[in-house]
C-alpha cells in the first residue's frame, strides 16, 4: 500500500489548479463555474468547475469537471481525449506525481456549443 | 412534450382531489374519534404519496453517458442533444422546430421523435428522412456509436391557412 498524503486539501487544490490550467489551454472549452440553478452537484472551492474527489486508500483521487464546449469541425469524444491527454500533461508538467495519482476524469459537458 | 405535461396535470388534479376527500374523511374519523377510519385513511395517503413520486419521477438523468472507459467517463447534457436535434431536423421540409419533438433517455441513449407534418406529406418518406438527418447529426458531433434505438412518430396536422 502506497503511503497516503496527510495533506489531502493541499493535493486537491493542487489537482484543480492544474485542470484548470489546462483547460485554459484549450481553444473551444471553458470550465462551468457558476452551476445552475437547483444543480447541487459539488464543486471545489479552488476552482469552481471543478471536483477533485478521493482520496482512496491508495491515495489517488479522481476528477469531475464541467465544462462548456464548443465543437466545431471536430466531435466530443475526440475533444475529451485532447481535454484529458492536456490535463495529464499538464499534471506531470506541476512536477508532482499527481499523474499517477489522479485515475480518471470525468468530463460533464454542462453546455454544449454546436456550429449550426 | 405537451401530452406529457396535460397527463400530468390530469394526474395532479386527480391526486388533489382525493387528497382532499381523505382529508374531510380523516377529519370526520377525528372528530367522531374513530381510530379506524383514521388509521385506514392514514394507510390510503402513504400509499398514494409513494404511487404519486413513482408517477411523477423527476428522476430522469439530466446527462448522457457517451463514453466510459479507465480515462474516465464523459457525459453530455442531454437537452442540449434534444436542442441541437431540432435545430438540425427543422431544415427539413415543411418541418419547423415548433414542430418538432425529441427526447434523449438517459444511458441506453434512445431518442424519440415526434414530427407534426401537411396532411399532404409523404408519412414514410418523412420518417426516413427523418431517421436519416438524426444518424447523420449524431455522427457529426460523434455520439452516432452511441445510439441504440429511434423511435419516430409523425402526425398528420391540418394547417390553417
Amino acid at each position: 500500500m502506497k503511503a497516503v498524503s496527510l495533506n489531502i486539501f493541499q493535493d486537491k487544490k493542487l489537482i484543480a489548479l492544474a485542470v484548470e490550467s489546462a483547460v485554459d489551454k484549450m481553444k473551444g472549452v471553458l470550465l462551468t463555474r457558476v452551476r445552475a440553478v437547483g444543480e447541487s452537484y459539488p464543486y471545489s472551492p479552488d476552482v469552481p468547475g471543478v471536483w477533485v474527489r478521493g482520496p482512496d486508500r491508495e491515495g489517488r483521487y479522481t476528477v469531475d469537471i464541467y465544462v462548456t464546449l464548443a465543437v466545431s469541425g471536430t466531435t466530443i469524444p475526440e475533444m475529451a481525449n485532447r481535454l484529458r491527454a492536456e490535463i495529464w500533461e499538464q499534471l506531470h508538467k506541476e512536477g508532482i506525481d499527481m499523474a499517477d495519482r489522479v485515475t480518471s476524469v470525468d468530463i460533464y459537458v454542462e453546455d454544449l456549443v454546436l456550429a449550426v | 412534450m405537451r401530452i406529457f405535461n396535460r397527463v400530468l396535470a390530469t394526474i395532479i388534479s386527480i391526486a388533489f382531489i382525493v387528497a382532499s376527500a381523505m382529508g374531510i374523511v380523516y377529519l370526520i374519523g377525528l372528530l367522531s374519534r374513530n381510530a379506524q377510519l383514521t388509521g385506514l385513511v392514514s394507510g390510503i395517503f402513504l400509499v398514494s404519496l409513494v404511487l404519486l413520486i413513482l408517477e411523477i419521477r423527476p428522476f430522469r438523468a439530466r446527462f448522457i453517458t457517451i463514453r466510459e472507459d479507465e480515462a474516465g467517463k464523459t457525459r453530455v447534457f442531454g437537452s442540449d442533444v434534444e436542442r441541437f436535434l431540432v435545430q438540425r431536423l427543422a431544415r427539413g421540409k415543411g418541418i419547423t422546430p415548433e414542430s418538432v419533438d425529441v427526447v434523449v433517455h438517459g444511458n441506453r441513449f434512445d431518442i424519440a421523435t415526434g414530427i407534426e407534418v401537411s396532411t399532404d406529406a409523404d408519412r414514410q418518406a418523412v420518417r426516413s428522412q427523418v431517421e436519416y438527418d438524426v444518424k447523420t447529426n449524431l455522427a457529426s458531433i460523434g455520439l452516432d456509436d452511441d445510439l441504440e434505438h429511434i423511435s419516430i412518430r409523425v402526425a398528420r396536422v391540418k394547417r390553417v391557412a
